[in-house]
Formats: structure tokens, C-alpha cells, sequence
């Protein structure tokens, strides 16, 4: 069964099918392609940002008053403390930048306005001091509904993450903003920075961005945003297409299954009948139902019952061959038996007469041959016709050993058969031919002086009629043909001109009318020759 | 004055040779190629025996058409079917429609020749009182050798001629085994087993139409058959 479906019409479409996982592929991909598109775009977004929040304080220089607004200690070890506490951060608990948080009520209401959701702003003065805190990196707690997306979003992630890559940078701080940015920023470079996150997934993008008072530098600007949004987005986007392409892949392999099953079932119906119709001798037996189906197949089933019907015609035409030959010569045959008939009462005798003696043998000869010719047509409309009737096979079998011996009184047979009575049901002139035939033909192979051996048996259902002689073997790969009609494994020659290879015919002719069958086997050992038919007894 | 025989066979050269060796038996032959032909002819007047070949020319069971027509005007006259097909179904149709025996092609002159006379001695012995000596009598059989008619319980069996040689050559010696060649010779055929067969078993059909009971021809399978006599 495994190595049938392996190789049948199922499987291969089954994994023609897995075509349509590249759909779900090149979605991904696409996903994945949006997403970096997202990524530029949320770069520029912030950049954009950052300038506008930039300018907008540039145009407030009383924000940044000089000296910054705060009691003077020594520049140096203020900056390290700063550095110190930056260090120590956490951007939400802006009252841990301590000292260093020095914000500026104006700044930071001023950032409220400004301020994008889900970003976080920094301004921070030329002291390294932050001046104003906005906003915030945590994301927002996940609504209600949304957990069991995340428990799908769980188990698909590596199947996901095969085919869409996290953006590959650096890990770096989430709390604060990168110090080189802001000291670039601080000397008037603007730039765009990505790093990435304890969440493999997630990076933070940062842009800054110098506050100019005039020409001089005053403080920087840093917005921050994650890429939780687009993740989320990407994720969302991802279980759709998942569950889309999952539903369309299921549809489309049971849609498929089911056309393959048909298929498969329609072939393999056409192919059962095709076995059915031809038996193992190869004669025409059945026909094939033509479905009227449009397709393919259907002109398949159309040309292969064409096919059948003129074999059978042409298999008919050969049985009937025989007959008809046999018909069609007798005609010939009784001019010519006739003449010599006639011939004979005219003259006298003499040399002409043996002549004439002569003719008439081969005539007669022939005669015999043209109504054997017709033997295997005969027996079978008296089998068709014939009555079945109880009879005891052993009583039939043993009288005919009986009569052969009697027949054949230079040769042994040896009958080996049941103590009792093999009652059958059949036609028990017909067994009697067919014994007849297999005695005959054993006859025609024993060398002389060995005995013929008859041998029946029996079982409740079936009885075994044999007759083994021992005679040189049929040679390989005639017996499967050796009971069609004009098969002989005789050498050319050998016979006395009578035999043309019906007598096994007849055998199986009347074996398969007893429901049973007939075979030809060698002996092991070159002991001769077998050969055994079966009748089934009601 | 010689015995006319009509002769309806479709080939030229059989009939010929036919009605030669009839002719050289001192028979006078009247030899017809089809059915119309010989009917035109034969309904004037009918001859004394008529020998039918079934495939006359285009019409393949023309000679059963015109023994139904012969036995139509005459229930006595003769019949012999000689035909070229030896199935069962046409030796039965034949002998069905009223023929009096049926003889494929295989025979010799000298069988055909024996059965026409063995018809024809059927024929006028039933004109006159039979001798004892023709006579077998078997139990509840009896047998008119001269008249070619078989008694079973008194009553008529209707056997053709080639039925009634082998039933004789069988009752002759009740309890013998004849095998299928002796009973061959006895009947003058020249067929092969199969035919016997289906003779053996047409004649126990004749004598079952007679008496259900009868059973005294007796098979004896690889042998033959025998006569079997009971009290």
C-alpha cells in the first residue's frame, strides 16, 4: 500500500502541490520587504522630527539661556557626574538623571507638544545636561484579544524568522541615547543611529539633531523611536497572510486530493477491467463499461473497449476459423472421394487399383484431419447443450482405464484412484473425451515400455484428474500455450499427420466447462511429463 | 422398373459424381443445383427417395425448407440430409423436420449406397409380412430387421436407419461392450466419437419418449456402450 500511494497519481500531485508554498514565501518576503521600506520611512520620520523640534526650539533662545541657567560647578566633573548618571538611567524615572536632569518646565511642555506617540525626545544642552525628557520607549500594554495572536505569533516565530530576517545591528543601550550621537550633534553633525534591543525583534532608531541659536550651538535635540510599531504591523500582517495561505493551501490540496482520488479511482476501475477482461491465456472474457465521461480517460475507456470489441471479433474469427475451414474443405474432399469412389467400381483392379487404394488412404486421412479440425466447435455446442447430471468420477475414470487398457494392450497404465465414489455434477461423456485426449496425447510421448499413470483425487469442493507419462519435457514457455488450439509441442514431423494440437484444447475446453482448469508441468528430475486438471464437483 | 431417386445438391461436380454412382446402382437420378428447380419439378411428380444437401447455393438452409415441403406432400417418401456441416443442431433439425437419416460429406459412395438401400428395403418390407428369421427379440424390444422398425413394449420406436443399425448391432448380444469403432462399422458411418455419442444419446431420447424408464443401453465411459437386459 505505502510503496502504491508512493508511486501513484496522489502523491504526485501532493507534491506538485507544495508549489503553492511559495505563495506564502513570496508574501513573506514582500512583508519583509514593506517592512524595511517602513524602517527608511520611520528614519526619515524621525529626522524630520527631530529638525522640526530643533528649529522650533532654535526660534526660543530664551530656553537656552548661556550658561546654561544653572549654579556653576566645575565644568569638567559636572559632565563626568553626568556621564556617570546617564549611565545609570532609566528614561521613564527621569528624576534618577538627578542632577544632570535639570529640566526645563518651558522645554518640556514645549516637548509635549511636539511630541510624537510611542517616541521619545531628548533635549540636552551643551553641558550634557538634559534639559527635557518626553515620551517613552515601552510599549503600550497589548489590548484585550491580541494574547493568543501572540501565542500563534509564538510557535510560527521560527517559521517566520525563516523567512523574514531581523534587521541585523548591534545591540546597544535602550535606556539612553548613544553618547557619540549626541557629541556629534553637539558640534552640529545631524545623524540617524540604529541599535537594537534585549528583543532581538525590536531596534530603536534614533535621530539628532543640533539646536542653533544663531550660529552657535546651544544643545541637541534626540528623537528615539522602537520598531514596535512596524513589528507589530509585520506580525499582524504576517498571521493573516499565515492563516490566508493556510486556508488557501488546505483548500487547495483537498480540492486537488479529491480530483486525484477520482482520477485514481476512475483509472484504477478502467485498469480492473481491463485485468477482468482478458484471462490468463489471454482470450477476451469481459468488456469495459464506457462511462460517457468527455475527458481523457473517457476517450481511453472509449478506445479500449474499441479496442477489446475487435479483438474479440478478430479472437471469434479465429475460433470459428477451424470450423469453417473444416467446413469449407469437406466439400473439396467428397469431389475427390467421390471421383475415386466412382473410378474404383469402373476399373478392375491391377496396378491402377493399388494406385487407387493409395488415394483413397490419404483422402481418408484427410477426411479425419477436416473433422478434427472441427472437434473443438462440436464439443462445445454439445457442452452448451448437453445436461448436467450426478455421476461418480471414479467410476468413470476407472472404466476408462479399463477400456484403454484393453485399447492399448502393449502398453501399462497404472490408475491411481479412490477407494470410494467421487460423486461430481457435470457432463460425463465430455470427462470421458477428456481423459481420452490426455491418454492419447500420453500416448503420443511415452517411450515404449513405460507406464501411464492415471491418478485421481479428491477434495469436497474440487477433484484432481492427472495423467503423468515419461516423455521428454515440454520445452520452456510452450506450456502456458499448450492448451490453445494448433499449439503442439511435437516435433515437425513426428506425428502420423494426425495431430494439429486439439486434443489439449478439448481438454481445457471441457475442464473450464467443469469450472475447473487444466496445466502441464515437468516432472522434477526429467522424470516426465504432468499433466492435471481440476474440476470443481457441483 | 428402377427406383427414382432425386438428387438436390448446389455443387456441380459432387452431384455429378453422385448421380453417376447412383446411376451405375441402377437407380434413375434426377439431379436438381437449387431449391425452386427441384420443388418445380418434384411437385408433378414425387420420386422415390430424395437426397438434400441443407446449403443449397445462396440459400444456407434450403434443404431444410424443401424436406418440410417434400414431407408436406408425402409422409413416406424417404429423406437422406447429405450435408458438409455436422453439428448436432443441424443433424437434429434435420432429422427433426422428418428426414430419415443424415449423412455428412465423409461418406463413401458404398455407405451412401447402403443406406439408400437399407432405406428402400425399410420401405417395401412395411408392404410385406415380415419373416421370423429378421426378427431380435430382446425383452421388451423387438427388432424388424427387413422392415428397419424397432418395438419397445409394443409400441414404435421411430429410429432412422443409422439409429436402428447401432441399436441391432447392440441388442444382438445383450451384455456385450461395443466400442465406439465396432458400433462405427455396424452402422456404417464414418464419424468420429463425439457423433457416436450424440447418436446414443438421441436414441435413448426416442425410447424415453416411448418409456421414461428406459435404461438398458448402458455407457461404459473409455469403452463404449452395451445392451443391458433386465427381468
Amino acid at each position: 500500500m505505502g510503496a502504491a500511494f508512493v508511486h501513484g497519481i496522489r502523491f504526485r500531485l501532493f507534491l506538485v502541490s507544495l508549489v503553492l508554498l511559495a505563495i506564502p514565501v513570496l508574501a513573506a518576503q514582500f512583508i519583509s520587504r514593506m517592512e524595511t521600506f517602513l524602517r527608511g520611512a520611520q528614519e526619515q520620520d524621525i529626522a524630520v522630527t527631530a529638525r522640526a523640534v530643533a528649529s522650533a526650539l532654535s526660534d526660543r533662545p530664551a530656553l537656552f539661556p548661556p550658561g546654561g541657567g544653572v549654579a556653576g560647578d566645575p565644568e569638567d566633573e559636572e559632565r563626568r557626574r553626568i556621564v556617570g548618571l546617564f549611565a545609570a538611567a532609566d528614561p521613564v524615572a527621569a528624576a534618577s538623571l538627578g542632577r544632570a536632569y535639570v529640566p526645563s518646565e518651558e522645554i518640556e511642555r514645549f516637548l509635549e507638544i511636539m511630541g510624537r506617540r510611542a517616541s521619545r525626545l531628548w533635549v540636552v544642552d551643551t553641558r550634557s545636561r538634559v534639559r527635557g525628557l518626553s515620551g517613552s520607549l515601552r510599549e503600550p500594554p497589548p489590548a484585550r484579544g491580541e494574547a493568543p495572536k501572540a501565542a500563534i505569533a509564538s510557535w510560527l516565530k521560527p517559521l517566520v524568522s525563516l523567512v523574514v530576517s531581523a534587521p541585523q545591528v548591534p545591540a546597544g543601550d535602550e535606556s539612553k541615547p548613544v553618547r557619540a550621537q549626541i557629541d556629534r550633534a553637539l558640534i552640529g553633525v545631524s545623524s540617524t543611529y540604529w541599535r537594537g534591543t534585549r528583543d532581538r525583534e525590536v531596534a530603536i532608531v534614533s535621530a539628532a539633531q543640533p539646536v542653533f541659536v544663531g550660529d552657535d550651538i546651544v544643545g541637541a535635540v534626540v528623537v528615539e523611536e522602537t520598531t514596535a510599531p512596524i513589528l507589530l504591523l509585520r506580525q499582524s500582517a504576517l498571521e493573516n497572510l499565515i492563516a490566508l495561505t493556510l486556508a488557501v493551501c488546505v483548500a487547495a490540496f483537498a480540492i486537488l486530493l479529491l480530483f486525484a482520488s477520482r482520477l485514481a479511482a476512475r483509472i484504477r476501475r478502467l485498469h480492473a477491467q481491463a485485468e477482468a477482461a482478458i484471462d490468463a491465456q489471454g482470450r477476451i472474457r469481459g468488456s469495459i463499461a464506457v462511462s460517457g465521461a468527455k475527458d481523457e480517460i473517457g476517450d481511453l475507456e472509449r478506445t479500449m473497449a474499441g479496442v477489446l470489441g475487435r479483438l474479440r471479433d478478430y479472437n471469434a474469427y479465429l475460433e470459428q476459423m477451424a470450423s469453417r475451414l473444416s467446413h469449407e474443405l469437406r466439400t473439396p474432399v467428397a469431389v475427390v472421394r467421390s471421383s475415386l469412389d466412382n473410378l474404383r467400381s469402373q476399373s478392375p483392379g491391377g496396378e491402377a487399383g493399388v494406385y487407387l487404394d493409395r488415394a483413397g488412404e490419404g483422402v481418408e486421412r484427410l477426411s479425419r484431419l477436416v473433422s478434427r479440425l472441427s472437434e473443438g466447435t462440436r464439443l462445445e455446442k454439445m457442452l452448451e447443450s448437453a445436461e448436467r447430471e450426478s455421476f461418480d468420477l471414479a467410476a468413470v475414470v476407472g472404466g476408462c482405464v479399463e477400456g484403454y487398457r484393453s485399447a492399448y494392450p502393449g502398453r501399462e497404465f497404472a490408475a491411481d484412484l479412490p477407494a470410494g465414489p467421487v460423486p461430481m455434477s457435470g457432463v460425463p461423456d465430455a470427462i470421458a473425451q477428456l481423459l481420452d485426449k490426455l491418454v492419447e496425447n500420453a500416448l503420443d510421448f511415452a517411450p515404449p515400455g513405460t507406464a501411464i499413470r492415471v491418478a485421481l483425487s479428491a477434495d469436497p469442493r474440487t477433484a484432481r484428474l492427472s495423467v503423468a507419462n515419461e516423455g521428454p519435457p515440454i520445452p520452456p514457455g510452450v506450456a502456458p500455450r499448450l492448451f490453445d488450439a494448433m499449439v503442439s509441442a511435437r516435433d515437425q514431423g513426428q506425428g502420423r499427420g494426425g495431430h494439429l494440437g486439439l486434443g489439449l484444447a478439448i481438454v481445457r475446453l471441457v475442464a473450464v466447462h467443469h469450472g475447473g482448469s487444466a496445466r502441464a508441468v515437468n516432472l522434477p528430475e526429467g522424470r516426465g511429463v504432468l499433466f492435471e486438471v481440476e474440476l470443481a464437483r457441483s | 422398373m428402377p427406383r427414382r431417386i432425386a438428387l438436390v445438391e448446389d455443387d456441380a461436380t459432387i452431384r455429378q459424381n453422385y448421380a453417376d454412382a447412383l446411376g451405375r446402382a441402377g437407380y434413375e437420378v434426377q439431379a436438381f443445383a437449387d431449391r425452386p428447380q427441384a420443388m418445380r419439378s418434384l411437385a408433378t411428380r414425387l420420386p422415390d427417395l430424395a437426397i438434400i444437401d441443407i446449403g443449397l447455393g445462396a440459400e444456407i438452409d434450403g434443404g431444410f425448407a424443401l424436406c418440410r415441403e417434400l414431407r408436406a406432400m408425402s409422409a413416406t417418401l424417404p429423406i437422406i440430409f447429405l450435408s458438409a456441416r455436422d453439428s448436432d443442431i443441424d443433424i437434429v433439425s434435420g432429422l427433426r423436420l422428418g428426414a430419415d437419416d443424415y449423412l455428412t460429406k465423409d461418406a463413401s459412395l458404398p455407405h451412401l449406397l447402403a443406406r439408400i438401400a437399407a432405406l428402400f428395403r425399410r420401405v417395401e418390407a412395411a408392404r410385406e409380412p415380415s419373416k421370423d428369421e429378421e426378427r431380435i427379440v430382446r425383452g421388451p424390444l423387438e427388432l424388424d430387421a427387413a422392415r428397419m422398425t424397432a418395438l419397445w413394449r409394443g409400441s414404435p420406436v421411430d429410429l432412422t436407419v443409422t439409429e436402428f443399425w447401432m441399436v441391432r448391432s447392440l441388442a444382438r448380444h445383450p451384455g456385450h461392450v461395443k466400442d465406439r469403432d465396432t458400433l462405427m462399422r455396424d452402422a456404417e458411418m464414418v464419424v468420429d466419437d463425439g457423433t457416436i455419442t450424440s447418436h446414443v444419446k438421441r436414441i435413448r431420447r426416442k425410447f424415453q419418449a416411448v418409456d421414461p424408464a428406459f435404461d438398458a443401453i448402458e455407457t461404459v465411459y473409455g469403452m463404449g456402450y452395451r445392451w443391458t437386459e433386465r427381468p
